[in-house]
């Protein structure tokens, strides 16, 4: 690809127009919550930025977060900004295989050190050396601390790779850990969700080629334009939330009214992200509004937060064989100390010493305490 | 422009917050866009808002990206801008408060290639051989 | 690192667990060696019916005295506020009957979210006003003891996290939600060794009494 040529000139070509960037610009600046002015400064900023080279690792993975981005609807705006970057090394999309892979990895890290940015899906095993996966007979960590170490920033996609994901669900096997367990030290963005929201992937790509830096972040370094929200908040089913009108089964009357589902398990309340907003499939819809419940797959440990179809209040723990449990030793042991408590009256009784006040010539006893 | 009639405190909320922008633009030229995507306004409340606002004169149709619909308020300055297609899963539907929806300004870098396209047809033009009489 | 989640996690995971078993152990125990105790056979004829008298004074104990009422109307009010207000919220607000749905397998209609909230308001404040005539009449702050206090900051702190929670008080939801169930599982354990095991030990020490006012008649 010809790396002087500018994003406008690279758009003209693929056929979208000039008032089209400045339009997907500004829907990018909303969605970034920036002011209204930030779209026309964004496209220019855009229109000057230079090709940003970006090497992307794949660990333990699924490819779903390849694919949310790479499989949206044609024309995708997802792919104005993808294929304005560099991507200097990708396993899944790159053509070349093998050592030649491996050398376009290091070129681009001895090329571009310190300026290429790093994008990351999947977890990074740490068990037994790293052995549980390799690439190139390189372990995941490996391959993630020598890349990381001359890149401008990190940019976890996934909930793999920002907070371990499935590989770190209990039992967590292979000793899988995020990101951002691994690497310090670096500027590091957070994208979770499974898969994430291809928006927000190319959002915060854009602000970073735009800008040169990374949007406001969380308190678990996501960023706050997409996940300042939580689902719950933004839910269109939010009302009957609070009149408590709640769906108690897939196909009962509540459900089909389009109930709120969090008897059914909705992780809303406790998940941060835009899909209420987004939504998915070129804005058809999104879990809640198709009738199933949030999974909170934003979240961290979201495979082990007490099953998908339990209600966010409900106990993660079997309750009731404990209590039967407790019942049962509390009722011993209390009737043990009952018990205990009986036989020391009945000692304290039985020598208690019998006073004799007095007797009559008949011998009969005349008062007995 | 219709009172709004047992309008939620959310669209009355909103008609406040287009007021302020109005005044700004009235009084330093700036403008400004709300984005109500990401309200989470029921359709009987989206309803009462475009009720309040009512319909205005122009109404305009951008075809990129897929299409943007811009109407015309009863309020001068104040203009609906709706997205559908591909376009529509990144933004909502928004209230922008200007003198012109931005979207609809020809961008000041076509107008080169405008113009070389013109001069590419009058130079074809002129190089065609004039019929004799 | 992930904060929030973890303490949430725990504290209606393992957590909860640990603070069940506590509490139906304790409460059991506390019960059993109660009723197995065992009391005095009582060698007199009684003139009255001491069954009748413990089932009476069961249901009069819930009343006020004559004339307490006006003369300690914010006790009784107050008292009555946040007892009925406590058992509206916990027994009919949809997330908690979840709860009693994964312990006792059956669960019931809840009411609309604005009502449980409304009601926890009044809860609160009662409790509040219950505080303030704590401190500040000489009498009652001269009966209480450090235990009372605590107590009532078990009692409170659930029910005040709960209602922030609910209404997106605070940094964050879920770090709240934490902080609610963490005070939960907290009360769940003092409950049997405090003066909170008062809401099952009533019917006892009620019943005991009203058989010894029910006896009428001399008792050796």
């Amino acid at each position: 690809m010809d790396k002087g040529m500018s994003l406008a000139s690279r758009l003209g070509e693929a056929g979208i127009s000039r008032r089209a960037f400045l339009k997907y610009c500004g829907m990018l600046a909303a969605s970034l919550g920036l002011p209204t002015a930030a779209g026309r400064t964004l496209a220019e900023a855009l229109d000057a930025a230079p090709r940003q080279s970006v090497i992307w690792l794949s660990f333990q993975e699924c490819t779903g977060c390849t694919e949310s981005l790479t499989r949206a609807h044609a024309p995708t705006l997802e792919s104005l900004i993808f294929d304005h970057v560099s991507l200097d090394y990708h396993h899944t999309l790159q053509a070349a295989a093998g050592e030649a892979a491996e050398r376009a990895r290091h070129e681009a890290m001895e090329r571009h050190a310190g300026e290429y940015l790093v994008l990351v899906d999947g977890s990074i095993p740490v068990r037994d050396g790293g052995v549980y996966s390799t690439i190139a007979g390189v372990t995941n960590l490996q391959m993630l601390q020598e890349t990381a170490r001359d890149a401008a920033a990190l940019v976890a996609i996934g909930s793999c790779a920002a907070f371990g994901g499935l590989p770190m669900a209990d039992p967590n096997p292979t000793g899988a850990a995020p990101v951002g367990d691994l690497v310090r030290g670096k500027p590091l963005i957070n994208l979770p969700g499974c898969p994430p929201i291809p928006a927000s992937i190319t959002g915060v790509l854009a602000h970073y080629l735009a800008y040169g830096r990374l949007p406001e972040l969380d308190h678990l370094g996501r960023p706050k334009a997409f996940f300042g929200e939580s689902i719950h908040d933004r839910c269109y089913r939010r009302p009957f939330y609070d009149q408590g009108l709640f769906a108690r089964g897939f196909d009962d009357e509540g459900a089909r009214k389009g109930w709120c589902l969090y008897l059914l398990g909705c992780k809303g309340p406790t998940t941060h992200n835009a899909c209420a907003v987004t939504k998915w499939n070129d804005g058809t819809s999104f879990p809640i509004e198709a009738g199933h419940p949030c999974l909170g797959c934003s979240e961290p440990r979201f495979w082990d937060a007490g099953g998908f179809y339990r209600a966010l209040s409900a106990p993660t723990g079997e309750p009731a064989p404990v209590a039967v449990a407790g019942l049962a030793v509390g009722a011993v042991a209390g009737a043990a100390a009952g018990f205990r408590h009986r036989r020391t009256r009945a000692a304290a009784n039985a020598a208690r010493p019998t006073v004799e006040l007095g007797r009559d010539a008949t011998g009969n006893e005349e008062e007995r305490s | 422009m219709n009172r709004p009639e047992n309008a939620s405190s959310a669209v009355e909320a909103l008609l406040c917050e287009v007021r302020v922008a109005l005044r700004r633009l009235a009084e330093a030229a700036e403008p400004t866009t709300i984005d109500l995507g990401p309200l989470p306004l029921s359709p009987a409340e989206f309803t009462a808002l475009e009720r309040a606002l009512g319909e205005g004169e122009v109404t305009a149709r951008l075809d990129a990206l897929g299409t943007t619909s811009v109407r015309e308020t009863a309020v001068p300055g104040v203009w609906w801008v709706t997205h559908d297609g591909c376009a529509g899963r990144v933004a909502g539907p928004q209230l922008e408060v200007a003198r012109w929806p931005a979207l609809l300004e020809t961008p000041a870098e076509t107008l080169r290639s405008g113009l070389a396209s013109l001069d590419a047809l009058l130079d074809a033009s002129q190089e065609r051989p004039t019929p004799m009489n | 690192m992930n904060g929030a989640m973890d303490w949430l996690l725990w504290a209606k995971g393992p957590g909860f667990q640990i603070a069940l078993t506590v509490f139906f152990v304790g409460m059991a125990f506390q019960l059993a060696s109660i009723l197995l105790a065992g009391r005095k056979t009582d060698l007199s004829e009684p003139r009255g019916n001491p069954a009748a008298g413990g089932r009476r004074l069961l249901w009069r104990r819930m009343l006020p005295p004559p004339g307490m009422l006006e003369r300690a109307p914010a006790t009784y009010v107050a008292g009555y506020l946040f007892h009925v207000g406590i058992a509206v919220v916990l027994l009919l607000s949809a997330p908690h009957i979840e709860i009693f749905h994964a312990l006792l397998g059956i669960g019931w209609p809840g009411l609309p979210t604005a009502l449980i909230d409304a009601v926890t308001v009044v809860t609160l404040l009662a409790l509040f006003v219950l505080l303030y005539t704590r401190l500040t009449d000489p009498v009652r702050r001269f009966l209480a003891r450090p235990e009372d206090y605590v107590v009532w900051a078990l009692t409170v702190v659930p029910i005040l996290t709960g209602w922030l929670a609910v209404n997106r008080f605070g940094p964050s939801y879920t770090g709240m939600l934490a902080a609610h169930v963490l005070s939960v599982d907290l009360l769940l354990v003092a409950f049997p060794f405090t003066k909170l095991g008062h809401a099952l030990t009533l019917f006892t020490s009620r019943w005991y009494q009203g058989t010894i006012l029910g006896h009428k008649g001399v008792q050796p």
